[in-house]
C-alpha cells in the first residue's frame, strides 16, 4: 500500500506541478529582438513595438530617393516602402536611392542636410512629447537662402515616417522620406 | 436398547475400569459373543498407549493439546498455500500510476507554450501574481488557464500607434498640398510640393558631389 500511495502522489504533482518548470529559460522575445536589431535600415515599416534603450538618441534617419521614369525599377536599398505603389509615387517607374543621413534630434541644434538640387533641408526637435514621441520641424531652403517650404511640423512616433516630395531633380522628382528612430 | 455410542462409550469405560461389577460383566458377555468388540477393546488399548506415549514426550513443549486438532492435522491433506492477490495488484497499480505520471511530464513539457519570463510585462506579472499561480499547491486547472492567458495576453498585438501627423506647414510662396497616404501596414503624410518651374540661382547638379 505504500508503493500505491507513493505512486499516486508523483502522479498528482505531476498533474498539478506547471509545465514551464520543465521549460529551460529561453531568450528573450524573437519579436523585441529583431525590432531592435533592424531599426529600418532595410525596411520602411518597423513595428510600432520597438523600444529601444533610454539611453539611445533620437534621430531623423533621412532617405533621399530620386523618382523618374527611366524603367530602372526600385532601388532594393530602399526596402519596404508600399507608399511608392501608390499615387502619386506610382507615377514613377522607377526610384533610386541618392542619399541617406541620419541626423541627430536635438533641441535647439537644428541638423542640415544638403540635398542633390542644392537645397537644404533642416530638421530640428521641437518637443518629446513621451519616451516614443517626438514633435519635430523641417524646412528646406534653397542655396541663396529663400525659402523653398519655410515651415513644416509634424508629430510622429518612433519608427514612423512622413514624407516631402515633388522637387524636379534630373527629369524626376526628389522624394524625401523621413523617419523617426532611436 | 443400546445403541452403539452407547456402546463405544461403555466399551471405552469398560477399558479404562470406570464400570461396575455388574455392567462390566455385561460387556465381558458382550465381547464373548462378539469377537468386533473384542478387537475394538484392543484397540482402545492401542490407542490409550499412543496417547499417553506422545502425552509424555511432548509434555514439555506443548501447554495445551487438542486431540481433535491433532487427529484432524493427521488425517486431512495438508492445505494448498493462497496467495493474497493485494500485493501483486498494489503493485501494478504502483507501476501504471508512476508511467501516467511521467506521460504527462513529458507531454505537458511539450505542449506547454513557451513563457519567457523576460516577455512578461509588469501588468502580466501582476495579473499572474493576482491568481496566484505561483503557489505549487494551485490545481491543474488554474494552472493552466493561467498559463493559456499568459500566452494569450503575450500573442496579443499590441495596438499601433497613432500615425504621425502634420501639424503645421508653411508653403510659403510656393503651392502645394498635404495628404495621407494609407498602405495595410501604415499611414504615412505626405507634403507634395512641385516646383514653380523657376530655377534656382545656381541649380546646378551636385548629386556627383554628394
Amino acid at each position: 500500500m505504500k508503493r500505491v500511495s507513493l505512486a499516486l502522489c508523483s502522479l498528482v504533482a505531476a498533474l498539478t506541478v506547471p509545465a514551464y518548470a520543465a521549460d529551460p529559460p529561453r531568450a528573450p522575445a524573437p519579436r523585441a529582438a529583431a525590432a531592435a536589431s533592424a531599426p529600418g535600415a532595410g525596411s520602411a515599416q518597423p513595428a510600432p513595438s520597438a523600444r529601444p534603450g533610454p539611453e539611445q538618441p533620437l534621430v531623423a534617419e533621412v532617405l533621399i530617393l530620386h523618382a523618374t521614369n527611366e524603367q530602372k525599377g526600385i532601388d532594393p536599398r530602399i526596402g519596404k516602402l508600399p507608399e511608392l505603389a501608390k499615387p502619386p509615387f506610382s507615377n514613377y517607374d522607377s526610384y533610386q536611392v541618392v542619399d541617406r543621413a541620419r541626423l541627430p534630434l536635438k533641441k535647439d541644434a537644428p541638423q542640415n542636410q544638403k540635398l542633390p538640387n542644392g537645397r537644404t533641408l533642416q530638421v530640428r526637435l521641437l518637443d518629446e512629447l513621451g519616451p516614443d514621441s517626438v514633435r519635430l520641424s523641417a524646412s528646406i531652403n534653397r542655396p541663396s537662402g529663400k525659402e523653398f517650404l519655410p515651415l513644416l511640423e509634424v508629430k510622429a512616433h518612433v519608427g514612423q515616417a512622413f514624407i516631402v516630395a515633388g522637387q524636379s531633380h534630373k527629369k524626376g522628382i526628389l522624394v524625401l522620406v523621413i523617419r523617426v528612430m532611436k | 436398547m443400546s445403541t452403539s455410542r452407547e456402546r463405544r462409550m461403555r466399551l471405552m469405560r469398560y477399558h479404562d475400569g470406570e464400570l461396575s461389577d455388574a455392567d462390566a460383566r455385561l460387556v465381558e458377555a458382550a465381547l464373548e459373543q462378539d469377537p468386533a468388540q473384542l478387537e475394538e477393546l484392543d484397540a482402545y488399548g492401542d490407542l490409550g498407549s499412543f496417547v499417553r506415549a506422545w502425552d509424555e514426550s511432548n509434555q514439555s513443549k506443548v501447554v495445551s493439546f487438542d486431540i481433535a486438532d491433532s487427529v484432524l492435522s493427521a488425517l486431512e491433506p495438508p492445505r494448498a498455500r493462497v496467495h493474497s492477490l493485494l500485493p501483486r495488484i498494489a503493485t501494478w497499480v504502483s507501476l501504471g500510476a508512476a508511467i501516467a505520471a511521467g506521460s504527462v511530464l513529458v507531454v505537458r513539457s511539450w505542449s506547454a507554450p513557451p513563457v519567457t519570463p523576460g516577455a512578461i510585462r509588469s501588468g502580466e506579472h501582476a495579473a499572474l501574481s493576482g491568481t496566484g499561480s505561483a503557489s505549487p499547491s494551485a490545481s491543474a486547472p488554474e494552472l493552466a488557464a493561467v498559463l493559456g492567458a499568459a500566452a494569450l495576453v503575450e500573442e496579443e498585438p499590441q495596438p499601433p500607434p497613432p500615425p504621425a501627423t502634420i501639424e503645421s506647414v508653411d508653403f510659403g510662396s510656393n503651392t502645394g498640398e498635404v495628404f495621407v497616404l494609407s498602405t495595410d501596414s501604415s499611414e504615412t503624410p505626405v507634403v507634395w510640393m512641385p516646383d514653380d518651374g523657376e530655377p534656382d540661382e545656381d541649380n546646378e547638379d551636385r548629386s556627383e558631389s554628394l
